[in-house]
C-alpha cells in the first residue's frame, strides 16, 4: 500500500443482527482514499455512512472484506490496538459535539493530547490551534457556555491537534444553522488545504458537499457513485 | 493546568450537585456517628476502667492464699509493712497499700448495724486515686470515716462516739470505741455503704493484726506496666507463694465489659461501612449509566479503559475521603463540646441516679468521650477502600463497554 493511500476497502460488508434478523449496513463497498483529500460520504439515511466511518475509525470490524486503513488491516487488529490506531492516527468530529462537559474548551484539547502522552507542551499546542480557529477567547470555556457552532469547532480543533493525518467526521454540521455549518466546514477545508489534513466526512447537507472535493454516494451499502468535485463546478 | 484524572473525577462528582451532596452527607454523618461512637464508647470504657484500676481494685493485688475465695479474716499477709516497701520501689510501681477488711457492728447508740471495717494506709489512700484521694483532713489515732450512706441508715453524726464490735484475726473479740471525724462519699460503694475506715495501725490493733494486712494494693503508673511487674512479684521468692492477681483477674466481668467496649467500635464502623457502600454504589451506578455516551466517545477517542476505571475509581475516592473528612468535622465538633461538658447518661434514663455500682466499685455515668488519633484514620481508610470497593462494579462495567454501543446509549 503506498505512504499516499490512507484507506483501502476491497467488498467490505458489514451486518448486524436484531434478534435473529440480518441487517445488512455495508454489501460489498471497494474504494480508495489518499493522502490530501477532502472527501464527503453522502446519501440518504441508512446508506451505510456511519457504518463505513465507524469501520474505517476502526470502532467496528467488517463482516467481511478487506479493510486497510495506514497499511493496517482493521480486521486483524485487537481492541488495543485499534484504540491505539484511533488515538495516535486518526481525528474524530462526532455529529453531537461530543465534548468532555467538565472541561474548558482548552482542557479538551489538551485532553487528547494528554492521552497520547503528550507532556507540558501539550497545553502551548492547545492554544495554538485554538488560536488557528479563532477559539482564544473562549479557551477557558466550558462546553454549556459555547454555542453549538462554537463547540463543534472546539471538537475539531480537538481532532486536529495531535496533527492526525486522516479526520473523520459523521454528520459534523448537523446540528449546526446555515453560518454555522458553512464556518465549520470552510474551517475543515482550510485545515485540509494548509496542513494537509485528509477529512472525510458523512452528510447529506448540500452546503456542505459542495466544499468537497470528491463524492462518494453511498445507497444500500454499495458505493452508487464516486466521482472528483471541485468547489468551482458547485458554485457553477 | 493539568488535567489530572484526579481533578477530572472532582469536577464529575458536581455535574449532579445534589446526588453528590447526598451522598457525602450520608458518608459524613456515618463518619461523625462512628466517631461520636468511639468517643463514647471509649469514655465509657475509661469510666470503667478508672473505677476497677482507680481506688479499689488498683493494678495488681496481693493476697494471702485463698482470701480471695474465703474473704476470711484470718487469712492475712504477715510482714506487710516491709512487703509494701519492697513492692513500691519496684520499677513502675507508683504505690503499695496495705489494707484490712473486716465485717463489724457498729452500735452508734443502743442500736448495732453491720458494717465493715477498712483499714487503710491513710498516707497511699490520700493520694490521687487512693480510696480517700477526695480528702484533705488527718485522720487520728481513735479516729474513723462512716460511708454515707451506712451514715445515714445508722443516724450517725460527726463527733459522735461509736462501738465497734467484731471478732479478730485470732479468734478473739475484737471492741473498741472510736470517734467519728467524717462522713465519706467516696468512689468505693463498699466504703460509701458500709464501710468504717480508720488508719492501718488502728485496725491492726482492733483485729490483733500486727504488721498484717489483708490485701495489698499495688497501683502503676500505667497499664502497659502491669505484666512486667507482675512476673517480677512472682518470681521474687519471698511473695511467690502469695495470691499475686492483675485487675482482669480481680474483676473478669468488668475487664469483658471494656473489652466489649472495643469491639461495639468495630461493629458501629461495619455498620457505616455498608451505609457507605450503599451511597457510594448507587450514585456511581447512576452516574455511569448517565455517562455511557461520554464513555464511549472518549474510548472512540483512544481513551483506555483503564483510563475510565481509573476516573471512576477516582470519583470514589474523592467522594469517600470529602465525606469522611466532613463528618470528621461533625464528629470532631460533637466531640470537642463533650469533652468539656461532658455527658450525664444518668439524665437519659430519667431518674436521679448519678452512680452505677457493681462488685463494690462505683460507675461514674457521667462519660467524657476521648477519641485517639487513630480513629479517625481507620475510618478514613475503611471508607476510602470500600468506596472503591463499591466502585469497582460501575468501574468494571464502564472499562467493558464497546465504544460504538455506548455512543448510542
Amino acid at each position: 500500500m503506498p505512504d499516499d493511500l490512507l484507506i483501502q476497502a476491497e467488498a467490505v460488508t458489514k451486518t448486524y443482527h436484531a434478534g435473529n434478523v440480518a441487517v445488512p449496513a455495508l454489501r460489498g463497498v471497494s474504494l480508495t482514499v489518499g493522502a490530501g483529500e477532502f472527501l464527503a460520504l453522502v446519501g440518504p439515511s441508512g446508506s451505510g455512512k456511519t457504518t463505513f466511518l465507524n469501520l474505517v475509525g476502526a470502532l467496528d470490524t467488517p463482516t467481511s472484506g478487506a479493510l486497510t486503513v495506514f497499511g493496517r488491516d482493521v480486521a486483524r487488529l485487537g481492541k488495543g490496538e485499534r484504540a491505539e490506531l484511533r488515538l495516535h492516527a486518526l481525528g474524530f468530529v462526532f455529529q453531537a459535539y461530543n465534548l468532555v462537559p467538565v472541561l474548558t474548551a482548552r482542557e479538551n484539547v489538551e485532553f487528547v493530547l494528554e492521552l497520547q502522552g503528550m507532556g507540558a507542551e501539550r497545553r502551548t499546542r492547545a492554544e495554538e490551534v485554538l488560536a488557528q480557529l479563532g477559539l482564544v477567547d473562549l479557551a477557558d470555556r466550558r462546553p454549556n457556555e459555547l454555542s453549538g457552532g462554537q463547540q463543534q469547532r472546539v471538537a475539531v480543533a480537538r481532532a486536529v491537534a495531535s496533527k492526525p493525518r486522516l479526520v473523520l467526521a459523521d454528520e459534523p454540521t448537523a446540528n449546526l444553522d446555515g453560518e454555522n455549518a458553512e464556518t465549520l466546514i470552510e474551517l475543515m477545508r482550510t485545515l485540509n488545504r494548509e496542513q494537509g489534513i485528509t477529512f472525510l466526512f458523512s452528510t447529506h447537507d448540500p452546503r456542505v458537499v459542495r466544499h468537497a472535493r470528491r463524492i462518494i454516494t453511498l445507497e444500500d451499502g454499495l458505493v452508487a457513485r464516486d466521482e472528483p468535485h471541485t468547489p468551482e463546478t458547485a458554485h457553477a | 493546568m493539568r488535567h489530572s484524572t484526579g481533578q477530572i473525577a472532582w469536577r464529575n462528582l458536581w455535574r449532579n450537585p445534589r446526588r453528590t451532596v447526598l451522598a457525602l452527607l450520608a458518608i459524613a454523618v456515618g463518619q461523625a456517628a462512628l466517631l461520636a461512637s468511639q468517643g463514647l464508647m471509649r469514655g465509657y470504657g475509661d469510666n470503667i476502667q478508672q473505677a476497677i484500676t482507680g481506688p479499689m481494685v488498683g493494678h495488681v493485688q496481693i493476697h494471702a492464699p485463698k482470701y480471695r475465695e474465703d474473704r476470711s479474716t484470718d487469712l492475712v499477709l504477715d510482714g506487710v509493712a516491709a512487703m509494701a516497701t519492697k513492692v513500691a520501689a519496684l520499677p513502675g510501681v507508683t504505690s503499695a497499700a496495705p489494707r484490712i477488711y473486716a465485717p463489724v457492728l457498729i452500735a452508734p447508740e443502743r442500736q448495732a448495724f453491720v458494717a465493715t471495717v477498712v483499714g487503710v494506709d491513710l498516707a497511699a489512700e490520700c493520694q490521687a486515686f487512693g480510696l480517700l484521694s477526695e480528702r484533705q483532713e488527718p485522720l487520728a489515732s481513735g479516729q474513723v470515716l462512716i460511708g454515707y450512706r451506712l451514715a445515714r441508715l445508722a443516724e450517725i453524726r460527726v463527733g459522735q462516739e461509736v462501738a465497734i464490735v467484731g471478732q479478730a484475726a485470732d479468734g478473739s473479740l475484737a471492741n473498741d470505741l472510736y470517734t467519728v471525724q467524717g462522713i465519706v462519699k467516696g468512689p468505693v460503694d463498699l466504703v460509701n455503704q458500709s464501710g468504717v475506715v480508720m488508719g492501718l495501725a488502728d485496725a491492726q490493733k482492733l483485729l490483733a493484726m500486727p504488721d498484717q494486712a489483708h490485701e495489698l494494693i499495688v497501683r502503676t503508673a500505667g497499664l502497659k506496666e502491669v505484666p512486667a511487674l507482675v512476673a517480677a512479684l512472682r518470681a521474687d521468692p519471698d511473695l511467690a507463694s502469695l495470691d499475686i492477681a492483675t485487675w482482669r483477674e480481680l474483676v473478669p466481668e468488668l475487664t469483658m465489659i471494656v473489652d466489649m467496649v472495643d469491639r461495639v467500635g468495630y461493629f458501629i464502623l461495619a455498620l457505616i461501612l455498608v451505609a457507605a457502600i450503599a451511597g457510594i454504589a448507587n450514585t456511581l451506578m447512576m452516574a455511569t449509566y448517565e455517562r455511557l455516551h461520554e464513555f464511549g466517545m472518549l474510548l472512540a477517542l483512544g481513551c483506555t479503559p483503564r483510563r475510565i476505571i481509573r476516573l471512576i475509581l477516582a470519583e470514589a475516592a474523592w467522594l469517600g475521603s470529602v465525606g469522611v473528612a466532613v463528618g470528621t468535622v461533625f464528629g470532631g465538633v460533637f466531640l470537642a463540646v463533650t469533652r468539656r461538658t461532658g455527658i450525664d447518661m444518668s439524665s437519659w434514663g430519667g431518674t436521679s441516679v448519678s452512680d452505677l455500682a457493681y462488685a463494690g466499685m462505683r460507675l461514674p455515668l457521667e462519660i467524657y468521650p476521648r477519641i485517639t488519633a487513630l480513629d479517625p484514620i481507620v475510618g478514613l481508610v475503611s471508607v476510602v477502600l470500600v468506596s472503591l470497593l463499591a466502585a469497582s462494579w460501575p468501574a468494571w462495567l464502564a472499562g467493558r463497554l464497546d465504544p460504538m454501543e455506548a455512543m448510542r446509549a
